[in-house]
């Protein structure tokens, strides 16, 4: 049986090709290489983890003058200067923190209207013709986000703060507001823009797959639409909201280039969104665009401080997963 | 049941007088859906405005306004806003300022009325005495730092003010002064001492008026060259137009040793966006600054990406969906595969510098490897085991990768892969089950229905996928740089194992660098470039989704 050739034509050189022997072997080998492509990604997490995490190593036991404790409480972060470097995370995660805050603050409530509208009220045609939009919005470079905060955002920032230092009478008082160049105010608004398609469209699907019973039973109640968007939709959607938001903002803490170009290179501990700050991400690019040198103190810190931003954004994701499996409302 | 109650008239009031309660309510809780819509739309079309203005912005920025010129200085006659010039110095503000993050440096001109010493505490608790000038200016009074990097031009040679005390500060002294702003300072990098109301320092704008000849200075004596008569310079205190006369005696400090070609080309000012931003390298100079090493660097590097993550995305997607059965391996690839989309790309530059670039340090002349099997590596930039596979002379070998093309192909790759995968899974589950069994039905092996049917129909959907993952990569700038990617890359790629450079990272360094040519107009013009390309790709995405998309 395995040696009857199954093309009736058979003959010629690569007969035994047909044969239903090697039609087996080739299958297994398909089944294999496709198998072997799918576990790349499982290598590809393992790769991220030995890299980050064995220089990050390298970086607290080839360098005795760095301790995990001081690291991980430590309130400066210096570690470009010659002398007596300081390598304190918490300014950087301070600065990475506001700017996740702030952004929030712009992107979920705009990004859960948006989606409360596309999937309650908007007819069919009009979310066909949004969703393109929101996904080329989500894929405008986020350099180009930069830019737009840098040379146009902070400009109409100056002119604001200008305004109200005149308003008030503050202007070469003691209360005069100053507004930094570089800020994170205006990285944060650009970063909230940002993952607002991200918060819309996560948000969206979970409100469409509410089922239509539970609308219609909200409306035969007497609820008008907004109530049951609201009481009715909204709850029963909650736990994809909510994922969207955690994923949301998972995204602004790892978001580099639009902070980089805006929100300046001043690591500090500060709550004020007018001043210059720097985040972990910043401070990555800082280093890495400088041309440091493999091996030296500077190219081991970056490890450690992507390290810490891979363990939060992370951990973020994975509460994001466990939410939207926990607390899913199955519904038929 | 206590939603019910609420909107049902109670037994108490009479039937008519709970009817009308009940439309006042209903009107009143149908206005809290109206107000939600009013604050959506104005968000909206706040948003709209926004897109538009920054769209505008761009547009004029990049296409619109002329690049500005070098800065000069210049000494003569002033009346009102002309300047009958004897003496003109023109020069590269980038060379002094580079590497510095602050805001764009002015030309400022005053008379000195005083001078002023402030003691600073460094970090490392040395004091520091920081010298300076005070100006009367246009902008009221001005501190400039004198330090010994100031360049001090005196009309009365000899007799330069070296120190502080041997200005004089009575207001007889007209300076002129360009450099760096700081807080409530300037730093002064050049000083022009002359006579009040002599000298002045700006931008170069525009030329205009007939062409006469001036006199070059250069190392090799002087020379002539024809410039037009008119300049019009950007200054702190405005607009003022210099005339050039027959002779007029010219220093260029930016560009001793250029040729007159060239120095006619710095007199030159042109839009961002013509042709020479596509057709030329990068440079210190705006106005012969390109990014063409930027756009082939990503169009190879983008090539690369497409050439390895369409097997590996599309072969995952297949595995997963046709073959892989309800397992903790099967869970475990796709949570993992989920995780990975929610990485940050940084940390993939990171994973592509150890990894590709790097190989974990595998090949340096002090590893383990490297003495036990005596490798010939070479030390250096490049550096690594380099041989040629087979001993065939094209098929050359590095490694590790290095700061190659490959590297950065490699690097994307991993990136875009959770995408390409996610994407492809879903234009295969779009492929009808009856298909499938139809072809099982034929007696088709697993792989034959697989390759010549699902494939061919899902192929559509996962090209569109595909190319939406990759122009997600053209715009992606952070991996690379971490990768080590460079910014000055002054010739075209001959392999994959060379140096290069792509468009995001060129409009990065750009925006950071100081000036308003380079920070606003050429990374306008940039980003103008960078849009086109990848909406136009969108655009086919869109196109294949709607021409070749089957609907079932």
């Amino acid at each position: 049986m395995a040696d009857v050739p199954i093309d009736s034509g058979g003959g010629g050189p690569l007969a035994f090709l047909r044969t239903q022997a090697a039609r087996n072997v080739y299958e297994r080998v398909m089944h294999a290489l496709l198998f072997i492509a799918s576990a790349f990604s499982i290598l590809v997490t393992l790769g991220i983890i030995a890299s980050l995490f064995g220089e990050a190593i390298t970086f607290f036991t080839a360098n005795p003058e760095v301790t995990l404790r001081e690291y991980l409480t430590g309130t400066e972060w210096a570690p470009l200067l010659q002398s007596n470097p300081q390598f304190g995370i918490l300014p950087l995660i301070n600065g990475t923190i506001m700017i996740a805050v702030l952004s929030s603050l712009v992107a979920l409530p705009v990004g859960l209207a948006t989606a409360i509208f596309l999937s309650e009220y908007a007819p069919g045609r009009l979310r066909r013709a949004v969703k393109p939009l929101l996904e080329i919005l989500s894929g405008i470079p986020t350099v180009v986000y930069g830019y737009f905060a840098l040379v146009f955002i902070t400009p109409q920032l100056e002119r604001i703060i200008a305004a109200i230092n005149t308003a008030f009478g503050l202007t070469d008082g003691p209360g005069e507001i100053e507004i930094n160049l570089f800020n994170a105010l205006s990285a944060s608004i650009v970063v909230g823009v940002l993952i607002i398609p991200l918060v819309a469209s996560i948000s969206e699907d979970a409100m469409r797959s509410v089922p239509r019973s539970l609308r219609e039973g909200s409306f035969a109640l007497g609820a008008t639409q907004f109530e049951t968007a609201t009481r009715v939709v909204v709850p029963a959607a909650l736990s994809g909201i909510l994922a969207s938001f955690v994923i949301a903002i998972s995204r602004a803490i790892g978001e580099t280039m639009a902070v980089t170009v805006a929100a300046g290179a001043t690591p500090k501990m500060t709550l004020n969104p007018l001043e210059s700050v720097q985040t972990m991400t910043a401070f990555i690019v800082q280093v890495s665009f400088g041309d440091a040198a493999a091996g030296s103190i500077n190219s081991q810190s970056i490890y450690a401080v992507g390290a810490t931003l891979f363990l939060m954004t992370f951990t973020m994701n994975l509460i994001g997963d466990f939410i939207l499996r926990r607390f899913r409302e199955e519904y038929e | 049941m206590s939603t019910v109650e609420t909107t049902t008239p109670t037994t108490q009031a009479p039937a008519a007088e709970a009817v009308g309660t009940y439309k006042e309510n209903r009107s009143a809780r149908e206005n809290a859906g109206r107000i939600f819509f009013v604050i959506l739309i104005l968000a909206t079309v706040f948003g709209l405005v926004m897109l538009a203005l920054l769209i505008t912005d761009v547009v004029v920025k990049g296409i619109f306004n002329d690049l500005p010129g070098d800065y000069m200085l210049v000494t003569g006659d002033i009346s009102g806003d002309t300047i009958t010039a004897n003496e003109v110095a023109v020069i590269d503000p980038l060379e002094r300022i580079a590497g510095s993050r602050t805001q764009t440096d002015r030309g400022i001109a005053g008379e000195i009325v005083g001078t002023e010493t402030r003691t600073e505490e460094t970090r490392g608790g040395d004091t520091l005495n920081l010298e300076f000038l005070v100006l009367d200016t246009e902008h009221g009074e001005v501190l400039i730092q004198i330090d010994e990097d100031t360049v001090i031009l005196d009309e009365d040679e000899g007799e330069t003010p070296a120190t502080l005390e041997s200005f004089p500060v009575d207001g007889s002294a007209h300076v002129m002064v360009i450099g760096i702003e700081r807080q409530d300072f300037i730093i002064g990098q050049e000083i022009l001492v002359g006579p009040p109301e002599g000298s002045i320092a700006g931008e170069i704008r525009s030329f205009e008026g007939p062409t006469i000849s001036v006199q070059i200075a250069s190392d090799d004596g002087t020379e002539e060259l024809s410039v037009q008569q008119n300049i019009t310079l950007e200054t702190s205190m405005g607009r003022r137009t210099v005339v050039l006369e027959e002779g007029t005696l010219m220093f260029f400090a930016a560009d001793p040793d250029g040729d007159q070609t060239q120095l006619e080309e710095l007199f030159g000012t042109r839009p961002p966006l013509t042709g020479t931003v596509i057709t030329d390298f990068p440079s210190r100079r705006p106005r012969e600054a390109g990014m063409l090493s930027g756009i082939v660097g990503s169009v190879i590097v983008i090539g690369l990406t497409a050439l390895f993550s369409f097997p590996l995305g599309v072969g995952a997607a297949i595995y997963l969906e046709e073959y892989a059965n309800r397992g903790w391996l099967t869970n475990l690839i796709n949570i993992n595969i989920n995780n990975l989309a929610g990485v940050p790309s940084i940390v993939y530059g990171m994973l592509g510098l150890t990894v590709f670039v790097r190989f974990f340090g595998a090949f340096r002349p002090s590893s383990p490897l490297v003495q036990a099997f005596n490798i010939p590596v070479e030390e250096g930039a490049v550096g690594g085991w380099i041989f040629n596979l087979f001993g065939i002379p094209w098929l050359e070998i590095h490694l590790p990768f290095g700061r190659s093309l490959l590297a950065g192909g490699a690097t994307m790759t991993l990136l875009i892969l959770p995408i390409v995968i996610i994407a492809s899974r879903e234009a295969i589950r779009a492929v009808p089950p009856s298909i499938r069994e139809a072809a099982f039905g034929l007696g088709a092996t697993k792989w034959q229905v697989i390759s010549r049917t699902i494939f061919p129909i899902a192929f559509p959907g996962i090209m569109t996928g595909m190319i939406l993952a990759l122009s997600r990569a053209i715009g992606e700038t952070a991996p690379l740089i971490i990768m080590g990617a460079f910014t000055f890359i002054a010739f075209l790629p001959s392999s994959i194992w060379d140096q290069f450079t792509v468009m995001p990272i060129q409009i990065y360094n750009w925006v950071q660098l100081p000036g308003d040519a380079f920070r606003v107009q050429l990374a306008a013009a940039g980003i103008i470039i960078l849009l086109a390309i990848m909406l136009s790709m969108n655009a086919i995405a869109i196109f294949l989704r709607n021409r070749f998309e089957i609907k079932w």
